[in-house]
């Protein structure tokens, strides 16, 4: 029973819908959709015809979802630069609506994304894509590791940030839809440096075990917050597990409820949450925040009271640190 | 049934409409869910109407089962002697109303300068077999007797619905081959719900929110009650179950290759075929049901709005 239930439509001019949005472009990009695929989700949602213009493809959508004859060009109209080069536009006339500029944004994201695909996902992919890859054949895992110039008996990492992230790889790197959105995957020799703003740093491995690496990576990079923006899979040892479970599918009694309720009523508690965890007394805690020890005591209390379990003891701490950790893989997405 | 495969893979361009629309998809249709369904607000006529030059009024008839309502769609500029199009909406046997989908339908009043006729008939739990497909083989046959005075060619009188009046289309166009009139240049069936059996494999393989198996189960069993399934089922309410289907007008099929409608739309237009009649069959990769109203602008669903308008051209001598 179709037309009750929705249709794909040209937004709201005024009201902002930011997470269809995301979720739109996610789902072209995880689809391995085309340019035209791409160009035609701007040109709808935004109700007027778009276009991209770059060295791999010029083309230019009608509101009527075809092809245009008329290439056109970014001209004057709102634009947003794709990474590989080139220009993504949508022919808006007047003043902007709101989803204008996440549309422009998202839909920038996802060509960059394609361009720096090499092709379509199941004729050719990039040997990084298919060196990580742990349902891949060893042996088309050992050409890609050739085609790439690893060694067989030198130890890298995989080092993943998010995709949105702008700058350089130094190494090997693709783009790869993920639980937790899309993230760059950058190969490195096991002794290099790391320099990012955020990211997770995988174990080190022979290039047939990056796969491995790329796991352990990604699982870092979700554990990451903005206390703790680079993680190490070193430092986390049986952490790393946690992200093999599916939180939403966790038992009712696994701390996890009861943590995302205390969170979505005061969002701005989780540094405190984090302290409380690592610390090693309220005393301790209170120093790291810089608040008084009585404040952190009457809070520690009070969310204890909230959580079901007393943040205050070492089983407490140990139960809030696991919860923090399954809140995180639920939640953190790289948009 | 158990199944060896998943289902095919959606278009990925369904796939993201379908996120994208996610907290607005029917999900499960159950008995108790019908009323609150209903309740649903539709999109308003003059909305649909806006931007078209097509215009509107109604016309009550006299069914065997109790008055009809009718709307009556034609171009402003209109002239006599076009195509007729008779259309008969979806909703699963127990949703929906005379306007739901008639988009489509309108596109070819515009480029065609056809007469289109979409009937209000009554819905099953209340209103079970045969109540249904009599109301709409009742006002096909007044559309037929009164196209002098509607405006349109008898010769060009084409049957259209999507899936549950996809399903009543071919009943009615089976009743008015076995009563004799009216007679049909054409019939479209649209991703049309045709078996009440559910025996097929894509009626178990596809699980889809926007039409799964349970809200098919819910569907023909208020249609038939207990006789769902069993020999009390005649081909008018279930036309999967007519062996000969000779003597139809020439039909065009389409449906997705995800909808779980696949199978049974499939082997109806292989009888079509076996019976010596004239089918045109779009299966479209990826398309699970509904997807070109989901998705009106995917490549998927313009391609077949293309191949639906096509055939009505060449069928009709346009």
């Amino acid at each position: 029973m179709q037309e009750l239930a929705g249709k794909l439509r040209t937004l709201d001019p005024e009201a902002s819908e930011t997470l269809r949005v995301i979720a739109y472009f996610d789902a072209l990009t995880a689809g391995h959709a085309s340019a035209e695929a791409l160009v035609r989700g701007a040109s709808l949602l935004a109700g007027v015809p778009a276009g991209v213009a770059s060295t791999k493809q010029t083309l230019r959508v009608d509101t009527d979802g075809r092809r245009s004859g008329d290439e056109g060009s970014a001209g004057a109209w709102p634009s947003r630069s794709l990474t590989g080069g080139g220009t993504v536009w949508i022919e808006r006339e007047g003043n902007a609506h709101a989803n204008d500029e996440m549309i422009l944004e998202r839909v920038a994201l996802a060509l960059s994304i394609l361009s720096e695909r090499t092709g379509p996902a199941d004729s050719v992919r990039s040997p990084v894509e298919t060196l990580l890859d742990p349902t891949a054949p060893n042996e088309s895992r050992q050409a890609a590791a050739q085609s790439l110039h690893l060694a067989p008996t030198t130890r890298y990492r995989v080092i993943t940030q998010p995709a949105s992230t702008t700058g350089n790889a130094a190494g090997p790197s693709a783009i790869i839809t993920t639980v937790a959105g899309a993230v760059r995957a950058e190969i490195v020799l096991s002794t290099d440096s790391a320099a990012a703003a955020r990211a997770g740093i995988g174990m080190a491995a022979a290039p047939l075990g990056l796969a491995g690496s790329w796991q352990s990576a990604l699982t870092a990079l979700r554990l990451t917050s903005d206390g703790e923006p680079v993680l190490h899979a070193d430092d986390l040892g049986s952490l790393l597990l946690l992200a093999e479970i599916s939180p939403a599918g966790a038992p009712d009694n696994c701390d996890l409820q009861s943590l995302g309720i205390v969170i979505r009523d005061s969002p701005r508690i989780l540094p405190m949450l984090d302290t409380l965890a690592a610390s090693e007394s309220l005393r301790a805690a209170a120093a790291t925040l810089g608040f008084h020890h009585s404040t952190v005591q009457s809070r520690a209390e009070d969310l204890s009271a909230k959580l079901g379990f007393d943040v205050r003891t070492a089983r407490g701490r140990t139960r809030l640190s696991v919860a923090l950790a399954l809140y995180r893989l639920e939640t953190t997405r790289f948009e | 049934m158990n199944t060896a495969h998943p289902a095919p893979p959606f278009d990925v361009e369904v796939a993201a409409a379908l996120a994208f629309i996610q907290p607005d998809l029917l999900g499960t249709v159950t008995p108790e869910g019908i009323k609150e369904l209903r309740a649903r607000p539709t999109i308003p006529l003059e909305e649909i109407l806006t931007g078209r030059s097509i215009v509107h009024r109604e016309e009550t008839i006299r069914g065997r089962h109790g008055d009809l309502v009718l709307s009556i769609f034609q171009r402003v500029d209109h002239q006599p002697s076009g195509p007729g199009i008779f259309t008969i909406h979806g909703g699963g046997m127990i949703l929906g109303d005379r306007f739901a989908g008639i988009e489509k339908v309108l596109d070819w009043v515009d480029c065609l300068d056809a007469v289109a006729v979409s009937i209000e008939y009554r819905l099953a739990p209340e209103y079970p077999d045969p109540v249904p497909v009599e109301d709409c083989y009742d006002g096909l046959l007044w559309m037929a007797e009164n196209a002098h005075q509607l405006g349109f060619s008898p010769e060009a009188l084409v049957i259209v619905g999507a899936s549950a009046g996809g399903g009543l289309a071919a009943g009615a166009a089976l009743l008015a081959r076995d009563s004799g009139s009216p007679q049909l240049a054409a019939q479209m069936l649209l991703c049309p719900m045709l078996d009440d059996r559910a025996a097929t494999v894509s009626s178990r393989q596809i699980e889809v929110a926007t039409w799964d198996s349970e809200s098919n189960d819910t569907g023909w069993s208020s249609l038939l009650g207990d006789r769902r399934g069993t020999d009390d089922v005649s081909i008018y309410a279930a036309p999967a179950r007519a062996t000969d289907l000779s003597g139809l007008p020439p039909t065009f099929i389409d449906v997705g290759s995800s909808d779980l409608f696949r199978d049974e739309d499939v082997a109806y237009a292989s009888t079509l075929w076996a019976s010596g009649g004239q089918c045109e069959l779009h299966v479209w990769a990826g398309g699970c049901h509904g997807y070109e109203v989901h998705a009106p602008l995917a490549g998927v669903s313009i391609a077949t709005q293309d191949a639906r308008l096509s055939w009505l051209k060449r069928i009709l001598g346009l």
